[in-house]
């Protein structure tokens, strides 16, 4: 049967910007022909009849639970800074986000 | 130096009884990776003096008279997606090259509370995507039965390792069978628990509904012994479950009479290697030797597990990921010039690999508008029809005898096409999507392109089932010899 969605160009651009990837038309290129041949395998679960039938995120029913509303431990300050890529004093550094960004 | 056993509950028993200390079983393994790994690549790191500290404080507890615990002094190899405090954990990515663990994972904890003792981190595929340890970022695992052939992943590294003998047990995580998988094409036993048997706390998410860590070892006894000190509810882990913890090594030994084991028709397809089809109707023979009752059952929905997988999956492991954007840990793209966003994108794009990129991509496509509903709904959908399935058939069989995999190990470079890889996890994926459990243990050899590769079978139970499989896996393994065959890399140690 016929792909019942099928992938363009565009698309692959679109959801890469989505996925906040930086890609190559190269890489585009690849990336559209890999999706489509997973995406043409999926396509066998649009044939299963599936009405009536609930969705299940998890499998995990039998333990879900909810804790106490008490306070833990945090990581401490000075191990999460530890982990940044770039730091000043007691803050992660990033680029400027106010007066419309641009270089850090 | 006295002869070191090569199992863990061997190990515990003579380091607890005396026989040997914990350093000399520490130094062994640490002269048998340098002798071994260099032409096999398991392991991302080793960490010989502080593995050396461990086993020094495991003596001390002896000499002291008290009891260490009932992992004494047996070396322990953990995957490189487990948190250890004070060590890195690059899950195989670049983008966690220079990333070092703020804590334990609750399976750290545990193990070094029961006195094992931490030997080193093993490669796996990048953020645990994928089936070969190809996509590992620092360098490919050879299959110790031959290096031209892939471990099997994505715990590659761990499979090996306690295949070749580098150490007595591994940890691995399984989301789609990624420590079954590697278990049959490196010949070892690997056991994927129930779905929240196992803390997940401190392990990197991949999909969290289908992420579960659990052992590699040299047969089913030490599998029980390991699982029994990974189990158990876990407050840092909300889906840890609330269960009786699993009854150990002692209660592998009832006899198996009466036993109801099921085959799928659907897992012996045709297009499997003929020597995995002809092990698994092998097994049944033993299996109907052994006083079960073998019959052959249906799992229509397996021909729709990879499909349902690679919507789930994916969806789950590109929401996970966004977390590794440059700015809270992690690499950080070094161009000055980024506003916040480009930032975000250059850091991916640098530290994220192929495989990783590939299932981001997949995952944020078929969670974006317009197409939820007509893939990720309906792939959860169809996670309820696997699931009730299995549910149906564990109220007619105890145990589900299969194949592992399709095929014996493959040669590097193999699988260039990506779905051709995925569909090496047919018969393994349908337990993680369900939360049921799952066992591979050796079964015998294939000859491939004149080369003996190990086969797998599958022993699979329902939800918090372990026990059951591993006492069917370990009475295979009293009838049968094959998780004792060694292959033919021996270094020169």
């Amino acid at each position: 049967m016929d792909r019942k969605h099928s992938l363009d160009q565009q698309q692959v651009r679109h959801v890469a910007a989505l996925a906040r990837l930086a890609l190559t038309e190269e890489e585009l290129a690849g990336l559209e022909q890999d999706l489509q041949a997973i995406l043409h395998h999926v396509d066998r679960l649009a044939e299963v009849d599936v009405s009536d039938i609930e969705p299940m995120n998890s499998p995990h029913g039998h333990c879900s639970r909810l804790h106490d509303d008490e306070p833990t431990e945090p990581l401490p300050v000075a191990a999460v800074l530890e982990m940044a890529p770039a730091t000043e004093a007691d803050f992660i550094s990033v680029p400027r986000v106010l007066d419309g960004g641009g270089a850090a | 130096m006295s002869q070191i056993p090569e199992k863990a509950r061997e190990i515990a028993a003579a380091v607890r009884g005396g026989d040997i200390s914990a350093v000399e079983v520490a130094e062994h393994y640490i002269a048998r990776i340098g002798a071994v790994d260099p032409s096999l690549g398991c392991f991302q790191n080793v960490r010989a003096e502080t593995a050396l500290t461990m086993a020094k404080r495991v003596d001390a507890t002896i000499s002291q008279g008290s009891d260490p615990g009932p992992l004494a002094g047996v070396p322990v190899a953990l995957k490189d997606n487990i948190m250890v405090a004070g060590e890195p954990a690059t899950c195989g990515s670049r983008i966690l090259e220079n990333f070092v663990s703020p804590y334990d994972a609750t399976v750290t904890r545990r193990l070094t509370d029961a006195g094992a003792v931490l030997l080193g981190r093993t490669r796996c595929d990048e953020f645990a995507m994928g089936s070969s340890t190809e996509h590992c970022a620092y360098g490919v695992v050879r299959n110790p039965w031959d290096p031209d052939f892939v471990p099997g992943g994505s715990s590659g590294g761990s499979a090996a390792a306690v295949a070749a003998g580098l150490v007595p047990c591994a940890l691995g995580s399984d989301t789609g069978g990624s420590i079954r998988q590697p278990a049959a094409f490196c010949g070892i036993t690997g056991l994927k628990p129930t779905g929240g048997r196992v803390s997940r706390w401190g392990l990197v998410s991949f999909a969290p509904s289908m992420d579960q860590i659990g052992p590699f070892t040299r047969d089913a006894a030490d599998a029980a012994l390991l699982l029994q000190i990974l189990a158990g509810q876990d407050e840092l882990d909300d889906t840890s479950a609330m269960a009786a913890p699993p009854a150990g090594i002692e209660a592998l030994e009832r006899p198996l009479n009466g036993l109801r084991i099921g085959i799928p028709e659907e897992h012996l397809s045709a297009d499997n290697d003929p020597a995995i089809n002809a092990a698994v109707q092998e097994a049944a023979d033993v299996y109907r030797s052994l006083g079960c009752d073998v019959s052959t059952v249906h799992l229509e929905t397996t021909d729709l597990g990879i499909a349902c997988y690679y919507v789930l999956g994916p969806a789950e492991a590109s929401s996970n990921l966004a977390r590794f954007d440059g700015i809270r840990f992690g690499r950080r793209a070094s161009g000055k010039d980024h506003d916040l966003e480009g930032l975000y994108c250059a850091s991916r794009s640098e530290g994220l690999g192929v495989e990783a990129r590939r299932r981001i991509m997949l995952g944020t496509y078929v969670l974006s508008a317009g197409y939820y509903d007509a893939y990720y709904t309906r792939a959860l959908k169809v996670r309820r029809l696997i699931h009730d399935e299995y549910a149906r058939l564990f109220t007619q069989v105890d145990v589900i005898l299969g194949p592992t995999v399709p095929s014996p190990a493959f040669r590097f470079d193999t699988h260039s096409d990506p779905l051709s890889m995925y569909l090496c996890d047919k018969y393994t994926v349908t337990a993680n999507i369900a939360g049921t459990c799952g066992v591979s243990i050796p079964s015998g050899t294939a000859n491939f392109e004149g080369v003996s590769l190990p086969v797998g079978i599958q022993l699979q139970g329902p939800v918090l089932g372990e026990d059951t499989v591993l006492r069917a896996a370990h009475h295979f393994q009293i009838a049968t010899d094959y998780h004792t065959a060694i292959p033919p890399i021996t270094g020169s140690s």
